[in-house]
């Protein structure tokens, strides 16, 4: 399943154009300064303790790259099926970095984190339910057609738990502070990128190579960039202020709330009969 | 194509969504918004407390009367005109202040344990439906004018005064409800709603 497209790959890397290796060389080796630099800064600012898995996953993929790289440069016919298997390690680590996102911005408002668990559980049954009733279908079991679209769909499945994770931070306003900030807003661009182009690349095949080769490594690097200015320095997310006073007994406020809207409604609905 | 497309929606929408929320939070200062919310809603309320007196003028059809005994068309049509533009900012207000008493009530559930999703969801639709309604009475102003909106906008009113009586005495500080408060702003037809 993966040796037809890795010898394409492989193929298209090797009539690789000088002046294109230059440039993906350049982007190349401009992430890999980047990624040295955030981690860099998070040891001197001493707070890399503080988001351990996002730290692990960028130092993963740092890792990845760099070896990757050598392998490239040294070894090219070896890097195609390495990059898939890189990809991969890079989907399971990236669980880690949605995880440090919904604990760092709902560990604080558990209200507000049960919604989004009862959310996250909604979106996997969703998924779960889909790929059985497409194993049902078919006679075959088929997961995926080939890798490009193994990934796609491990992309798509975590860009849907950061879709809900999104909408419940937004409905509850929940402040997140800068450095939490930036993980969120730069992990779920690469995401949705990643999707999208993946998409793309498993729907029109080899004529989208071209434009996946720079558009992948170059949304990375705009990522890159707002991690690099959100995690320069230590921003805790703000502590949540009580300055309301509120009715310990959720059932009943939430009651009241519920009633007074289905009260409200029933007015509107009255006002607009002739 | 018809198998991408969810792919495609998927990133679409993520990313869609935290340029919206990145937009938010730039437009507005999370931590100044939260510590003034009570205020600014008992400055709201003390401002639609005025209004309620203008609210029966404003949609009342004594001044169109007296408008058409003049026999000016254009005198006619500048009324409208201006009553409409009223009639709208004075809609706007009161959705504001919906919006502003859910947000209330979004702040002080989030950090309860005992949440219920379920419960939550029926809200939000609730929410959801009552500014749909808005936005149709919205449009039945535009279409049929003010001084035709009389009764809805009543109701509109009461509306908004049930609001207030559920969420806001039950989650402000006394000082800020009006039930609590001798002297202190009535809600938005408070009266009205208290005589049905």
């Amino acid at each position: 399943m993966i040796l037809p497209l890795s010898s394409l790959f492989y193929a298209r890397i090797s009539i690789f154009g000088r002046r294109q290796k230059m440039l993906s060389l350049a982007v190349w080796l401009t992430t890999l300064v980047l990624e040295t630099l955030i981690l860099l800064q998070a040891l001197k600012g001493e707070f890399l303790s503080k988001y351990i898995l996002f730290y692990a996953y960028l130092g993963s993929v740092f890792l990845q790259s760099f070896f990757l790289l050598i392998i490239y440069l040294v070894r090219p016919s070896y890097y195609a099926p390495l990059y898939w298997s890189a990809e991969f390690v890079s989907v399971v680590m990236g669980w880690g970095v949605v995880w440090e996102i919904y604990r760092g911005a709902l560990g604080r408002f558990p209200g507000a984190a049960r919604m989004a668990r009862n959310v996250l559980v909604l979106i996997l049954l969703m998924v779960i339910s889909k790929v059985l009733v497409n194993t049902w279908s078919s006679t075959v079991w088929q997961p995926a057609g080939t890798v490009v679209e193994l990934e796609r769909d491990f992309r798509a499945v975590q860009a849907m738990v950061l879709i809900g994770l999104v909408i419940v931070i937004a409905f509850y306003r929940i402040p997140l502070g800068r450095n939490l900030w930036g993980m969120m807003l730069g992990y779920g661009l690469f995401i949705g990128t990643n999707v999208i182009t993946l998409a793309l690349r498993a729907l029109l095949g080899y004529s989208f190579q071209t434009a996946w080769r720079y558009l992948q490594p170059l949304s990375y690097l705009a990522v890159l960039c707002v991690w690099y200015m959100t995690l320069w320095s230590y921003k805790a997310a703000p502590a949540p202020k009580a300055q309301l006073q509120i009715e310990q007994d959720y059932q009943f406020v939430s009651a009241a709330t519920k009633r007074g809207l289905l009260q409200a409604r029933a007015y509107l609905r009255r006002a607009m009969r002739p | 194509m018809n198998g991408a497309l969810p792919f495609l929606a998927d990133g679409l929408v993520l990313i869609v969504l935290l340029i919206l929320l990145l937009l938010r939070e730039r437009s507005t200062d999370q931590a100044r918004l939260e510590s003034s919310e009570g205020d600014k809603t008992l400055e709201a309320l003390r401002r639609e407390a005025l209004l309620q007196e203008l609210t029966d003028r404003l949609f009342g059809s004594e001044d169109w009367h007296f408008i058409v005994k003049q026999g000016s068309a254009p005198l006619r049509r500048l009324f409208l005109q201006q009553r409409t533009a009223l009639a709208l900012s004075w809609l706007q207000t009161v959705r504001a202040n919906a919006r502003r008493l859910m947000r209330i009530h979004r702040a002080a559930v989030r950090t309860s344990p005992r949440l219920e999703p379920q419960v939550e969801l029926t809200v939000a639709v609730d929410y959801l439906l009552f500014e749909v309604l808005c936005q149709v009475i919205t449009l039945a102003i535009w279409l049929r004018g003010p001084v035709a909106m009389g009764r809805l906008v009543g109701y509109a009113d009461d509306l908004s005064a049930r609001l207030y009586e559920v969420i806001a005495t039950r989650m402000l500080p006394p000082e800020l409800a009006y039930g609590n408060t001798k002297g202190g702003p009535a809600p938005p037809g408070a009266p009205r709603a208290r005589e049905r």
